[in-house]
């Protein structure tokens, strides 16, 4: 017969039982016929349907339908106990997928551009693998290069509003592109068009084009948004186009709208892209069709060699200076190892957390499976074969996690945009579960249904007809052994959620103490000002005198101080070293006499430096009042040396101490000690100083201060930050781990107090007999509860004592994480094993406790 | 399982095979249905009414000769037995008293 491979290949899964029968050639024979008559699709498709069909309509018993009815039967009759293993494998299958479908929306997703595996980012090995390159560069590079075509972005966080004159409108992020960006993606708008070459002239009008989720969020999915017009930076923009919803952008942050670069200089008031400047872009290419990216990438490199551009690898710099990555997808970009890692830390945890719901729904079968051994040794005394119902066993526990998947998809769905939220993803990549999670959930279930129906089958398809069918007593070696394998199974469960719940108790003791710390300055009324100046003929002191004298006029500004670095700021100074036998982390500040009136930090003895002496840059230095404690043994530090109180810190500076003032909390504290040390701005220094100012509102102040110094010098980039929104950032990031450590070890401890109940129960219910003989023969009560509870108890506590062992060696590891607790703090340990043991003893002791009020005779005579 | 009573499909599967007599097996059968019904048919409910019908003593089946067409695999022929012949009449002689009383009252 002439068939189709495919078709052999659909027919090959015939089920055997109808192979007798000549079904598979019955089929062949009647898809040739519909060939014929109908064309080869459709009656493809009927094959495949009735070759489907034949594996439903099984002809005895024995199909998957049948064993699946009845599973569910069973389940309805077992509706608590599958009620909470169902419950358990909800939790835990819909968090791992909510987990999953954030990893999926930020590292799975294809960008949704056109042929993706020609996308290159050309990066930058010498500079952490940035795709970032002085925009000179690229132009050389863009115009010689004949294997790549090469295109270039700038993304700016700018103030975006609706109407015209918004000043307090939410700032976005604000993608400049050179006008071949969008067509070298090869971009589908879902309305209007995208920006081209044309549009990127310096004459040419302002175009945006907007994401589907700018556009459903901001432009209220308007059908008439194309046309309109929003304002980026107080300057009018044409909307011309809207992306499509499955778009992402494969640079390394998400924008939500797109301008033309030639556009730059008037959005922004910043002469950067008018002429070929040194101010970076990123650069992204595609090969052009035949080219290799080993090709491509020497090419760019002769280029940029030839032109000075960059310095082929030496013994300082030992960096190929070009690599091209390939930018298919957010996996194969020059980050991937880190996205790995961040993947590698977070499945094992949900893998545990998925293995905890496992045993507990394996517990649930098993006890059910146990409590059946009579009806499965009648089935296989009817003829049925150990495979047979072992696989009625596996359907059973498959169809509890597929039902539990259920459950879970829909927390998935309400969890994973929160959960997005919360760990900052960019509310441009759309979070919502696809196929791709959609497949990881029932992959999740199924594989969490074999796993808990292993032992169950096994346990049931070793039924023992004659015991099974007499209803004989289950020998007492076997209880000893499932005995065995419910303690392990306890054990493991207590380690696990012993050791989620450490962690996540240390991380929250951590979040709150350093909320509670004191950080030593004013962080919420504080502006930093930060420049950019020529290098090259520029009166660097006279500007800043300028500059300053321009703040002090403004009325709300309090106070300004000159200083080059400040806390929480882009640049640090710091010292490590030992005292009172304590690692030291200590912070250098350098400023100008009025530091310490601006940021608020309190002088506790002696003098702040003054004027004259920063002037000459005098060697004093005021030092934090730990520092003075711990380093002079109390005794007084004034009119001392620094590098003398310190001989085995040569580092620190030969400086005569002249005051003791408070400690500020420069950056993100860590668990050793920290203090601070101040001293007059150095003279000779790489960057120039910022300017900080003290005042009631910094958000409102930032833009007076912009507005009073542009026009001091327009050679000059000044940008503004606000330490009090970085302190909260830094904070709010700490919240947020602790958060998500304290729900994941909470649902730990929920289905480990779950297991617990269902194990105890399980040996309490196998016990009876015992426990009845036991009473009979003059037994207490107390006895039998505590004999019950034991059995129990002594693999809790062993999984507690392994659990808290692993999380101390965790915390050592995390030591950076926990700020303001030392890895063995006294009250997180405690509490943790608290929250573990009060409601496990519980969840053992209520089951255990029925054993003691059993009638003897009742329980003897059962069955 | 055994039982005299024919569920719809069954007895369609059962009209078909003495439709077509000797040469009943189960592509003709799925067609024949399929063409006098006007709706799709899986060979998987033929195989299976079919079974059932054997069970129920309505139909016999052997194995025929090889044929070349088949790669030299035989077809399972199915033969109404004199059991099955019986209940289908019945069927229509039942069902034929009930039209005619649905006649009389002048509803159809």
């Amino acid at each position: 017969m002439n068939l189709p491979a495919w078709a052999r290949a659909v027919l090959a899964l015939t089920p055997a039982r109808r192979r007798g029968d000549g079904a598979a050639e019955d089929l062949a024979e009647l898809y040739l016929w519909r060939r014929r008559r109908d064309g080869p699709w459709p009656a493809g498709a009927r094959l495949v349907l009735d070759v489907l069909s034949l594996r439903l309509n099984a002809p005895r018993g024995g199909s998957m339908l049948t064993d699946m009815k009845f599973a569910g039967r069973l389940l309805r009759k077992h509706r608590a106990a599958a009620t909470i293993a169902i419950g358990g494998l909800a939790a835990a299958i819909g968090g791992a997928t909510a987990v999953f479908s954030v990893i999926n929306a930020t590292i799975l997703r294809p960008y949704g551009v056109n042929d993706p595996s020609s996308l290159v980012s050309m990066s930058r090995p010498a500079h952490g693998s940035w795709p970032y390159w002085p925009y000179a560069h690229f132009l050389r590079a863009r115009e010689a290069a004949a294997l790549t075509s090469l295109e270039g972005t700038v993304t700016e966080q700018i103030r975006v509003s609706l109407s015209s004159g918004d000043a307090t409108a939410p700032r976005r992020l604000v993608t400049f592109c050179t006008g071949g960006f969008l067509p070298l993606l090869g971009v589908t708008p879902s309305m209007g068009r995208v920006l081209g070459p044309p549009d990127d002239q310096p004459t040419a009008p302002h175009l945006a084009v907007v994401t589907h989720h700018y556009w459903t969020t901001q432009l209220s999915g308007a059908q008439d948004a194309v046309g309109r017009t929003i304002w980026i930076n107080s300057e009018p923009a044409t909307v011309v186009g809207i992306l499509s919803s499955d778009f992402s952008a494969p640079l390394a942050i998400q924008p939500s709208i797109y301008l033309a670069l030639a556009g730059y200089d008037e959005v922004l008031l910043r002469p950067e892209f008018r002429a070929s400047t040194m101010a970076d872009v990123e650069v992204l290419g595609r090969l052009r069709s035949g080219a290799t990216l080993g090709a491509a990438e020497a090419e760019l490199l002769a280029i940029l060699l030839a032109q000075g551009a960059v310095r082929p690898p030496s013994a300082d710099a030992p960096f190929q200076p070009v690599r091209l990555f390939s930018a298919a997808s957010p996996v194969s970009g020059a980050d991937a190892g880190e996205l790995y890692a961040g993947v590698a830390f977070t499945l094992p945890i949900l893998a545990l957390v998925l293995l905890l719901a496992c045993s507990n729904a394996s517990n649930l079968l098993r006890a059910t499976a146990a409590a059946r051994t009579r009806e499965i040794g009648v089935r296989l005394a009817l003829g049925a074969s150990a495979r047979r119902v072992a696989k009625q066993l596996l359907v059973e526990s498959v169809l509890l996690s597929l039902i539990a998947a259920g459950a879970g998809w829909l927390l998935a769905v309400w969890l994973s945009p929160a959960l997005a939220m919360a760990i900052d993803v960019s509310p441009e990549l759309r979070v919502a579960p696809d196929g791709r999670v959609l497949a990881f959930a029932v992959f999740a279930a199924v594989c969490c249904g074999v796993l808990s129906g292993l032992g169950p089958a096994r346990l049931g398809s070793r039924g023992d007809v004659l015991s099974a069918v007499q209803a004989r007593p289950v020998p007492d070696r076997a209880i000893w052994r499932t005995g065995r394998r419910h303690g392990a199974v306890v054990g493991f469960q207590a380690a696990v959620s012993m050791f989620l719940l450490t962690i996540a108790a240390l991380l929250a003791h951590s979040a709150v103490r350093v909320q509670q710390l004191d950080l030593g300055f004013d962080a919420d009324r504080l502006l930093a000002v930060q420049f950019s100046m020529p290098r090259k003929d520029f009166d660097q002191q006279g500007y800043l005198d300028a500059a300053v004298a321009a703040m002090r006029r403004l009325p709300s500004v309090e106070d300004v101080t000159i200083s080059q670095t400040y806390p929480f700021g882009p640049l640090r100074e710091i010292h490590r070293l030992q005292a009172a036998s304590r690692p030291y982390t200590v912070f250098g500040i350098r400023s100008d006499a009025s530091y310490f009136r601006t940021a608020g930090v309190d002088i506790l003895r002696g003098r702040p430096f003054t004027a004259e002496e920063v002037s000459a840059e005098a060697p004093v230095v005021v030092i934090g009042g730990s520092l003075a404690r711990d380093l002079f043994d109390g005794a007084d530090p004034l009119g001392r040396s620094l590098s003398e109180a310190a001989l085995e810190n040569e580092r620190l500076p030969a400086a005569t101490i002249v005051g003791v003032a408070e400690d500020t909390l420069a950056s993100l504290p860590q668990s050793e000690r920290f203090s601070t040390i101040y001293r007059p701005l150095e003279r000779k220094r790489a960057n120039p100083p910022g300017v900080l100012l003290r005042t009631a509102n910094p958000a409102t102040a930032a833009r007076h201060v912009e507005r009073a110094i542009a026009a001091i010098d327009p050679n000059v980039e000044v940008t503004t930050a606000l330490p009090g929104e970085r302190v909260e950032a830094v904070l709010r990031n700490k919240r947020v781990v602790a958060s998500l450590a304290a729900a994941t070890a909470g649902l730990a401890l929920i289905l480990a107090v779950i297991g617990l109940y269902g194990v105890t129960t399980l040996k309490v219910s196998e016990r009876m007999r015992e426990a009845g003989i036991r009473l009979a023969i003059g037994a207490a009560p107390k006895d039998i509860v505590r004999m019950m509870a034991r059995q129990a108890l002594l693999p809790l506590m062993a999984g507690v004592t392994i659990g808290l062992l692993m999380a101390t060696l965790a915390a050592s590891l995390l030591a950076g994480e926990l700020a303001g607790i030392r890895p063995l703090d006294p009250l997180s340990l405690p509490a943790a094993v608290i929250a573990l043991v009060l409601p496990a003893v519980l969840a053992v002791w209520i089951p255990a406790s029925r054993a003691g009020r059993i009638d003897p005779l009742t329980s003897i005579r059962q069955e | 399982m055994k039982g005299d009573r024919l569920g719809e499909f069954e007895e369609l599967t059962l009209m078909a095979v003495c439709a077509i007599g000797d040469e009943a097996y189960a592509v003709p059968v799925q067609q024949f249905i399929e063409r006098s019904t006007g709706r799709a048919v899986a060979m998987g409910a033929v195989y299976a009414a079919l079974d059932r019908l054997e069970d129920k003593g309505f139909v016999r089946s052997h194995m025929g000769e090889a044929t070349q067409v088949r790669g030299g695999k035989a077809r399972r022929h199915f033969v109404p037995t004199a059991d099955g012949t019986r209940t289908l009449r019945e069927l229509r002689r039942v069902r034929d008293r009930i039209w005619r009383a649905i006649e009389s009252r002048g509803n159809a």
